[in-house]
């Protein structure tokens, strides 16, 4: 009887992969969450191919190799990201996040490219003394700035209507520390500050690039929802950070607070979406309750840790517009989805997204960031 | 004698003495042509065979049948006077007569819109309840059933099929889907290493 079984096991083993290809593209159809899909594809070669070549992630994802540190490495990016293939990053110095970037790496280069360009967005802390604001700042931590696109100087999130109040510019001498700070840690960012990035022009108050989207009125709107789970990447072991709230850093120390972050995140996808020719709608949802207790950002003291960020597109857009598998979409409430993830926050202004129909992520933007608390000024505080 | 009555009729009509057959003729009809032409519905109640790939015959009501695209356009090509059984060769006993007993339990469901794509996907992998009690049976059976219902064009039946596998695949590691299906691992460990790598942001 064990025999039997075995055997039976042994032939419906064969039995799934040799399904017709376009059945198991259609299985796969229905494996809609990106942690299935993922776990699929590492389960065998030919899954993997399918998964990553043939079926959603292809259309979702493509894979950029790059060098850093003279290391070759390679990620894996959404395809609206393409084809300058970005990740958005997050630096928290002194308990306070102090930049998001969006990193772009060259996708027609040579197989190993450094890391061409990227923008960053410099947030001061008042808790660390620097004046809270928020500005475009050219150079990368390598020196690499890319200053000939002019999309880079007009991206701006100062005006964007989801900020509750607008960043106001820093204060020279926190100027004068930040291109410090950049020529220290980058020998070619001076020449890229001396080229561009003058005083005159860091005073001078960032356009709203919003505006930009003007353009897109006439288009069919869509609205960007935006999930934030919180996951450490780099660690073995579960850390305090783990299924962590970034509500509770916007209520004890972080002063940026939740929906600042999130609305520059957005801004960046923004300007990435517009890049694409992908209309939005600036209203941006999000659903942040986990029910894991919340450490502190001493606790996070120098780990590593991220978010993926889940974007959710209506059902109409994903139907009409996305170049998408249909299988992507599934009709769910993120109350049916998530479960206890599910409230949303409504003192926040924004509208109740259990209310709204979604479909499952479309688009899952990586966020990170480093702690280095310890290293701070921020127990004594300057 | 039901064909040729079914000739009788039909030159009558073409010939436009008569719309429909006199009561003489109709005396020369035999009954079961003659419900088929009077009754719609009873005419879908007509048993029909197929034989099977191990060449067992089975007998089905046409309307069941026809649930499966492939059945119906082929009974649509050769018309109603096909009396011979038709050829599964894909599908062995077991299997049709499961695929008969779906095709029965949902004879009246209305047939899947033309652009199911878009929306029924999106419905999630949500199965009815009969269905999902359809589909507890080995995973060799449960393929063989969606390979049967891939053949013979049954996609609600497909479909069923691939959601059953789409939620034995949900929420499980790599390890426990190899498990599952008995899939060997075939790659390096520097390949799946790297692959682990590049998904473990999505990983809970």
């Amino acid at each position: 009887m064990a025999d039997n079984s075995q055997s039976r096991q042994r032939s419906s083993s064969c039995r799934i992969l040799s399904l017709p290809t376009e059945v198991q593209l259609m299985i796969f159809s229905y494996v809609t969450k990106i942690e299935d899909q993922a776990a699929a594809s590492v389960t065998c070669i030919f899954w993997n191919t399918l998964l990553t070549s043939i079926s959603h992630q292809k259309d979702h994802y493509s894979t950029v190799t790059f060098c850093e540190h003279g290391e070759e490495k390679s990620l894996r990016f959404h395809s609206l990201l393409r084809p300058n293939g970005a990740w958005l990053a997050c630096e928290a110095l002194n308990g306070g996040i102090i930049s998001i970037s969006l990193k772009r790496f060259p996708t027609r280069e040579p197989e190993c490219t450094c890391v061409a360009s990227s923008l960053k967005f410099r947030i001061f802390c008042p808790a660390c003394g620097d004046h809270s604001g928020v500005w475009v700042l050219s150079a990368d931590d390598r020196g690499y700035a890319d200053l000939s696109k002019p999309s880079i100087a007009t991206l701006d999130i100062s005006h964007s209507s989801l900020l509750d109040e607008p960043f106001s510019l820093p204060h020279s001498d926190s100027n004068d520390r930040f291109q410090e700070r950049t020529e220290q840690s980058c020998p070619s960012s001076k020449a890229a500050s001396e080229h561009a990035w003058t005083e005159e022009m860091l005073r001078k108050p960032p356009k709203p690039s919003l505006t930009a989207m003007g353009s897109f009125k006439d288009t069919k709107p869509v609205s960007v929802r935006v999930y934030l789970h919180s996951r450490e990447t780099y660690s073995s072991t579960k850390s305090p950070f783990h299924g962590a709230r970034l509500t509770e850093y916007e209520h004890e120390i972080c002063t940026l607070t939740l929906r600042e972050l999130l609305s520059t995140i957005v801004a960046q996808l923004k300007e990435t979406f517009i890049a694409e020719d992908i209309p939005i709608e600036q209203e941006l949802l999000f659903d942040l309750s986990e029910s894991e207790p919340v450490p502190s950002w001493e606790q996070a003291d120098g780990r590593y840790c991220s978010w993926a960020i889940k974007v959710f597109f209506p059902r109409e857009y994903m139907k009409d517009q996305l170049p998408v598998p249909p299988s992507m979409g599934r009709l769910s409430t993120p109350t049916q989805r998530t479960g206890n993830r599910a409230t949303p926050d409504r003192s926040n202004g924004y509208p109740d997204i259990s209310q709204i129909e979604t479909v499952e992520p479309s688009m899952h933007i990586y966020l990170g960031f480093y702690s280095n608390w310890h290293r701070g000024t921020h127990r004594g505080i300057p | 004698m039901g064909l040729s009555a079914s000739r009788q009729i039909e030159t009558t009509a073409i010939s436009g003495h008569l719309a429909f057959p006199t009561t003489a003729q109709l005396h020369h009809i035999n009954l079961p042509v003659f419900r088929q032409l009077s009754t719609p519905t009873a005419v879908n109640m007509t048993n029909m065979k197929l034989l099977s790939s191990d060449n067992v015959e089975i007998s089905v009501e046409k309307d069941v049948a026809e649930r499966s695209v492939l059945i119906k356009n082929m009974l649509e090509d050769v018309g109603e006077t096909m009396d011979a059984p038709i050829p599964i060769p894909n599908v062995n006993e077991a299997v049709l007569r499961k695929v008969i007993e779906w095709c029965e339990h949902h004879r009246n469901d209305p047939p899947p819109p033309a652009d199911d794509d878009s929306d029924s996907r999106k419905k999630s992998t949500d199965i009815e309840e009969w269905d999902q009690k359809f589909m507890q049976v080995d995973q060799e059976m449960l393929f063989e059933i969606i390979l049967a219902a891939n053949y013979l064009d049954i996609k609600p039946l497909l479909d069923v099929g691939c959601k059953t596998v789409a939620n034995m695949i949900k929420g499980k590691s790599p390890e426990e889907i190899r498990k599952t299906f008995n899939i060997q691992n075939d790659f390096t460990p520097e390949e799946e290493d790297q692959i682990r790598r590049e998904n473990e942001w999505a990983e809970e």
